[in-house]
């Protein structure tokens, strides 16, 4: 058997895997930092961010076609599924009796200031989304395996 | 869509992960290809035939073609 040996190609990817694996710990790292350090950590973390987002393109662009098709229709039907949650749940909220609704946020919720609510709000959005997009990439790859 | 990939490529006693690195994909993309669950663009499937030295529909044919064939 003739052996390849890797491409500069598939090495790319690796690195460019390995570089946003640790982009994204270093997120976290700084983000759990943040909930206990005085230090400015508005700073680093947007640093980070931007980081993450100019490696995402990055690493989108070196994917191999397949690779870059599961990413397509994750995104789209993750997304289009985890928007469809959200607008149900909204109708679920906007129309449910609001004693309920209190009820299940108020454990949640009790003592948070607007602004936490604010972004608590702002951010679940594309939580699902990415929960979704998870789910498709996942059924993706398992029904190619 | 079917192909000939498996056979091509144990003709030359290569293993996915080879093929892989020849065409510059994932082992999982050649492996999706292979067992007809992800059709390859146009580019990539010229890339196929070059490495093969065959034409793409010596590679790649229909379910029907198949079906006759056999």
């Amino acid at each position: 058997m003739v052996a390849a040996t890797h491409s500069p190609q598939t090495k790319r990817r690796k690195l460019y895997r390995n570089l946003m694996l640790a982009a994204l710990a270093s997120l976290v790292a700084l983000s759990l930092a943040y909930r206990v350090s005085t230090f400015p950590m508005q700073w680093p973390l947007t640093l980070v961010l931007i980081a993450c987002a100019v490696l995402a393109v990055v690493q989108f662009n070196a994917l191999d076609e397949v690779a870059k098709q599961a990413h397509y229709v994750a995104w789209y039907w993750g997304a289009m599924s985890a928007l469809l949650a959200i607008l149900i749940i909204a109708v679920a909220v906007e129309t449910g009796p609001a004693s309920q609704i209190e009820g299940l946020l108020t454990p949640w919720l009790s003592g948070a200031t607007k602004q936490t609510i604010f972004l608590t709000g702002l951010l679940t959005a594309p939580a699902l989304m990415l929960v979704g997009f998870g789910g498709w990439w996942l059924a993706f790859w398992l029904r190619r395996r | 869509m079917r192909n000939r990939l498996k056979v091509l490529r144990a003709e030359r006693n290569w293993s996915q992960a080879d093929l892989a690195e020849r065409l510059d994909v994932s082992r999982q993309s050649v492996n999706a290809i292979e067992t007809g669950k992800y059709d390859p663009s146009l580019p990539l499937a010229f890339k196929i035939a070059v490495l093969f030295g065959q034409a793409i529909e010596q590679i790649f044919f229909t379910d029907e073609a198949a079906q006759a064939a056999e």
